[in-house]
């Protein structure tokens, strides 16, 4: 039996190489939605596909990296095909992934002929095709309306791109340079993690690992049982709506009922909307990684994040519906579902552990991106934005923070101006449009910015019906809206934008929704 | 010729004094005195100055002649926010840049996250209508009407200081340069930050909160250091004030007053330095320094002969972008506290007990187990050594400790099994450092210092691969040793606008090469330096075109200014030698025409200062050996345990020495584990690892 001083030794190891990954990624990346919005993630897996270590980035991709390596190695992969250096790539929601632009690319380490682990990193790309810039088509019905899918197959081997593939897919994207050299930066990341995994495995031995990588698994999974063992039991339910799914204003609904029980949480998503003809959608992987991250946010935010962690939560949902869609479904907004679910569970724990929950925050990533045709091709700039968050017990909420679920950084205006036809002509706070309350809601953000070409822009926003709730008899913060002045006049936008044709001279604004209050 | 050093840090004040005419050095370590540093410092001062005469003080040759500082005054001002009263002035809407910052948390599942970007008492902002492009073209022409607008009710008399911070400055600096002489014609007594000198390049919420902490510094730095400059001359008749920068370089105090933040890691530098001078004197070209104290440790790298570099760090979770040796701080030393989690793990630091209460074993009511009392209960300290003998050690204590922990368990069996853990911890961090620098720790000499280092080094290096240790012998005022032998550096970083270097002829760098030594030699003369033209070294910023994350590539003067037949030579070796670090890095280069952009570089001229000329390096190792503390000679103690030899260095002549064994130097126990083999000359213990890696 492994000591758990070893074990210890091995963690930090590990989780040594998840990180060296997220270096590379952001050395090598040149896209600036991975460069500086640092859209990606990485993480270590275990032979079986089990989530053993990762690197401080994305909870929404972290907690969906798992379930998509099992599948391709349940459903297309044999593990006794792979050889060293192979890469297997997927974007493909209905095979693991979670929206077409995310590109999930895993590679086996090996000791001798048998594979002891997996390096796994996903990036979201610039672009992946289909009927809007970015992949964000907020029209879109089909699936195959969203862009290029690409199921599970061998895309490199160690760092080269299998050509043909690469040129499959660079054929069929709107910034290729991008693609690929964000493609590259995942190789190369993946290429440093596996040499590292090796030689962990060699040092101790493949059954010593073996029985590290269980106990670390164990610890997490100990560690979640024995806090809920000591916190009361009880039950909620919380509601949310969503403005619209982009073809119709009709609202959706996602309801989550909580329960907790002995040593166990359980979260009913059964009463959520039925799957929207638009691409506001998500897949069972995504909500479940919305789940997990919201339950263990409160619970255990102090327990190390693994296959073991999320061991103790049940998630119930209906096949069809708006949390767990059925191809031919679009999903490009899979993330403004998971941001709802994560409130609506929220809400509903606040209800059995009011002082552990915030009140809710901006709740949508604001995804934004324009096309500026340019010779012979498309020029995108994509960009997203957070606001305000919510107000604790505590505490007065934080004016401009990203959620932890995605933890998005911002793109510097200096960067934007050099590299694409975009003057800024403001980036502030949106003061008082956090909710009130005893304790104050965080304010959402102002940015506007004047468009120096002519082009189409779109949006998968939301948010702009409803403010993000107070807590305690605390208001709402105010919600988001979106608008462009064109020639002194000011037309108010949609929160969900496909191909909106956009001239030289109108200014863009987007102000994001502010965090709810705290108590009265 | 007197030169004397000084590092006055959190807890000791080093002082080391070299008199050129006798070669020899002298040295003094004495407790920090707060609020006033100066006591500390002059019983310091006066300790190494009567050791100098042999004990016999003469008030007429009290004088010294350079007076180079290694300082915690930036540092201690910002982490307890003793700030001046600030104005930052920013292009108008976008005021709030600084609170925005770039929304990333650091802990992903904290929900009462509350900190940020929050000087609220001491900076006002104001934003002012102006602009200029992506391209550096002014857009909106910035007037004294729109200043006199945007400064509406503001009463400058008021206010210590100024951060110009304005968009797009670093491409043109127009705008900063007309809102810093307005202010000084308001009133001239103001310190004026402009964004475009502090931290001249893109990426506006980086340059502007370096440039606002700055401004925020000034205050409290400028009065210590012209408080320091009177009491030198009434003293010490000592008329040159040279300050140890981040950069590894040393400016005199008129420099040093306009950019102040680049003294935040003045002090730890100071080792770093030290590192280097250690790496060039025994030729090796691989070093990396580890300096682990009671509550952290310091890891800095050489490789190739260079001392690693950085061009922004975070302190305290705001951006600090400047030029600055790359100095890691790991929450881990002796005092790092042992908790067993529930949870089943085993967690070490980064919280410390301090000297207060301190470790159980120091008998001060310390009730947590920490690094040190494993290293007793594991026999590696003898209580009757540990700080010269001078503090009775409580080893019973430990052990009760250690057998409620782990009751399962042999006790030193488990404390030895956690200090592996130690061990794998420094590891892990200096493998992750090199890593950032594609650099391979089996190429790599360690070197060890700080208190609590010899007793870990073996272990790290046998985690890393590394084959060999060097152990300098004053270790205990190395800092001072470093900046003691550090150079005049006038540096200046230029905004390259993103060019492709691949259209570039040597007469473009030989233009910037002239253009900053012209810039640098009037503010170098203005200190009575002396800027040598030729004494210069470049780092160019360059990557891929779209890549965000540059490679600084390395040219040094001799190079950069020669004539060459080919027009292109200079852009092409720049560019085969970026192509080479990030194939080494990365694993992969792309073709030609992907292209390449080239955005900043920095460079680096060396001055002289009449105290300063070459000829007066002090040796290596302290020289206060002469008096009386002796060259090495050896001890052989007791044998501690049956099978391990416990030798004790002080004095004369060499040694050898094999593992399993202790050397107790002054101050510091090495242990040396088993197939490790020590060597002593009279400055360095030599560590050599035999056998197989591990």
């Amino acid at each position: 039996m492994i000591s758990r001083i070893d074990t210890e030794i091995i963690r930090n190891l590990l989780i040594a190489a998840a990180e060296e990954m997220a270096i590379t990624v952001v050395r090598t990346s040149r896209s600036t939605t991975v460069r500086d919005l640092l859209d990606f993630s990485t993480a270590i897996f275990d032979s079986e596909g089990r989530n053993i270590a990762q690197a401080v980035r994305m909870p929404v991709h972290m907690n969906s990296m798992e379930p998509c390596l099992r599948h391709i190695l349940k459903h297309h992969v044999n593990v006794r095909d792979l050889v060293p250096g192979d890469v297997i790539g997927t974007n493909d929601p209905y095979n693991g992934g979670q929206h077409l632009p995310d590109l999930l690319t895993f590679r086996p380490a090996f000791m001798g002929k048998k594979i002891i682990a997996f390096a796994g990193v996903l990036c979201h790309h610039v672009d992946i095709g289909g009927g809007a810039a970015g992949g964000y088509n907020a029209k879109a019905t089909e699936i195959f309306h969203e862009g290029l899918r690409i199921p599970p197959v061998k895309l490199a081997r160690f760092v080269t791109p299998e050509e043909i593939s690469m040129r499959f897919i660079t054929t069929n994207v709107r910034e290729p340079e991008e693609y690929l050299g964000d493609f590259t930066a995942q190789l190369s990341a993946m290429d440093v993690a596996i040499r590292k995994i090796e030689t962990i495995a060699m040092k101790y031995g493949k059954r010593r690992f073996v029985q590290a990588v269980d106990r670390i698994c164990d610890q997490s999974s100990n560690e979640v049982r024995r806090i809920l063992q000591a916190l009361p039991d009880g039950k909620g339910r919380f509601l949310q709506q969503i403005d619209g799914d982009g073809l119709t204003d009709d609202e959706k609904t996602i309801i989550a009922t909580v329960e907790k029980k002995g040593t166990r949480i359980s979260v009913d998503l059964t009463e959520c909307s039925r799957q929207s003809q638009g691409p506001v959608n998500a897949t069972l992987s995504s909500t479940l990684s919305a789940c997990y991250f919201a339950i263990s946010s409160v619970v255990a935010p102090r327990v190390p994040v693994n296959a073991g962690a999320f061991s103790h939560f049940d998630v119930v949902t209906t096949r069809g519906s708006i949390v767990d869609c059925e191809p031919p479904a679009p999903v490009v907004s899979r993330m403004l579902v998971c941001h709802k679910v994560i409130m609506a569970i929220w809400g509903a724990l606040a209800e059995i552990y009011p002082a552990m929950v915030p009140a809710a925050y901006y709740g949508s990533s604001y995804p934004y991106s324009h096309a500026f045709p340019i010779d012979r091709g498309v020029r995108v700039y994509f960009d997203s934005e957070v606001g305000g968050w919510g107000a604790t017990a505590k505490n007065d909420g934080v004016s401009g923070l990203a959620a932890g679920f995605h933890n998005a950084s911002n793109t510097p205006i200096e960067i934007v101006e050099a590299a694409y036809p975009i003057q800024f002509s403001c980036y502030e706070l949106r003061k008082g449009s956090g909710g009130v309350g005893r304790y104050k809601g965080g304010d959402g953000i102002r940015r506007s910015w004047i468009v120096e070409a002519d082009g189409a822009f779109n949006a998968n926003m939301d948010g702009f019906k409803h403010g993000a709730y107070g807590l305690g008899g605390a208001s709402s913060g105010e919600p988001a809206r979106l608008y462009v002045e064109r020639a002194g006049e000011r037309i108010m936008l949609s929160s969900k934008l496909a191909n909106f044709p956009i001239k030289k001279g109108d200014r863009i604004t987007l102000e994001t929704a502010g965090g709810g209050g705290w108590g009265e | 010729m007197r030169k004397l050093a000084v590092d006055i840090g959190g807890t000791f004040t080093d002082v080391l004094l070299f008199d050129s005419n006798t070669k020899s050095t002298y040295s003094a370590k004495t407790l920090t005195t707060r609020p006033d540093l100066r006591q500390g410092l002059f019983t310091g001062i006066d300790q190494v100055l009567a050791q100098s005469k042999n004990g016999h003080l003469d008030a007429s040759d009290k004088s010294i002649d350079v007076f180079i500082h290694g300082t915690t005054i930036a540092t201690n001002a910002f982490l307890e926010r003793k700030f001046g009263r600030c104005i930052a002035l920013t292009t108008c809407g976008f005021e709030d840049v600084l609170e925005i910052g770039r929304h990333v948390r650091a802990d992903l599942n904290d929900l009462f996250f509350t900190k940020k970007f929050h000087f609220g008492d001491h900076i006002q902002i104001r934003g002012v209508d102006e602009r200029i492009d992506a391209r550096g073209n002014v857009v909106i022409p910035l007037t004294e009407e729109a200043l006199e607008r945007s400064l509406n009710q503001i009463d400058l008399q008021k206010f210590d200081s100024i951060a110009v911070c304005l968009l797009n400055s670093y491409l043109n600096p127009e705008h900063e340069l007309k809102a810093a002489k307005y202010f000084l014609s308001r009133n001239p007594n103001l310190f004026i930050s402009c964004s475009y000198v502090v931290s001249p390049e893109p990426k506006e919420y980086e340059r502007w909160a370096t440039t606002a902490i700055n401004a925020l510094l000034q205050k409290e730095c400028v009065r210590y250091i012209e408080d320091l400059q009177h009491t030198l001359v009434r003293e010490w008749d000592c008329r040159a004030l040279l300050f140890n920068q981040s950069t590894g370089g040393l400016l005199p105090a008129e420099p040093t007053k306009r950019i102040p933040v680049q003294l935040l890691l003045s002090g730890p530098t100071g080792g770093a330095q030290a590192c280097q001078t250690i790496a060039q004197s025994l030729r090796i070209h691989n070093l990396v320094g580890i300096d682990m104290g009671g509550t952290s440790s310091d890891i800095s790298i050489i490789s190739d002969g260079e001392l690693r570099r950085l061009d922004s760090r975070t302190f305290d979770d705001i951006p600090i972008r400047i030029p600055m040796i790359d100095i890691h701080t790991v929450g881990l030393g002796g005092g790092s506290i042992i908790q067993s989690s529930e949870a089943d793990r085993i967690l070490i630091g980064p919280a410390s007990a301090g000297s207060q209460p301190g470790p159980i074993c120091f008998n001060r009511g310390g009730q947590e187990l920490t690094v040190t009392d494993l290293n007793l209960a594991a026999g590696r300290i003898d209580p009757k050594f540990y700080f010269n003998g001078q503090l009775a050690l409580n080893k019973g204590a430990v052990i009760d400790r250690l057998q409620k922990m782990f009751p399962e368990e042999n006790v030193s069996h488990a404390a030895r099994k956690m200090l592996a853990l130690v061990a794998n911890k420094l590891a892990t961090e200096i493998r992750r450092k090199l890593f950032e620098k594609g650099c391979d720790p089996r190429d790599f000499v360690l070197c060890s210092f700080g208190g609590a280092a010899g007793l870990h080094c073996c272990e790290a290096a046998d985690e890393l691969g590394i084959r060999q240790i060097i152990v300098p012998l004053n270790a205990s005022v190395l800092s001072a040793y470093g900046i003691l032998m550090g150079q005049l550096v006038f540096d200046k970083t230029v905004a390259l606008a993103s060019v492709d270097p691949r259209q570039l002829q040597n007469a473009f760098f030989h233009k910037l090469i002239k253009g900053v030594y012209r810039e640098l030699k009037k503010e170098a003369e203005s200190g009575g330096i002396k800027l040598l033209e030729g004494d210069v070294e470049v780092f160019f910023n360059i990557g891929y075109r779209k890549q965000s994350y540059l490679i600084p590539v390395r040219m040094a003067g001799k190079v950069l200014q020669r004539q060459y037949r080919n027009k292109d030579y200079l852009a092409r070796r720049l560019i085969d030698e970026f192509t080479k670090l990030h194939r080494q890095s990365f694993g992969f280069t792309y073709d030609d025409n992907v292209g390449l952009q080239l955005v900043s570089a920095y460079c680096r001229f060396r001055g002289t200062h009449p105290g300063m000329s070459a000829d007066s390096l002090p040796p290596m190792g302290s020289g206060d050996r002469k008096n009386g503390h002796g060259p090495l000679h050896r001890v052989k103690r007791p044998a501690f345990k049956a099978k391990r030899r416990r030798l004790v260095l002080e004095g004369a002549s060499s040694l050898s020495a094999s593992g399993p064994c202790f050397l107790e130097a002054r101050n510091s126990t090495i242990y040396v584990s088993p197939r490790w083999h020590a060597q002593v000359d009279k400055d360095f213990v030599y560590l050599n690892r035999s056998g197989s890696a591990a």
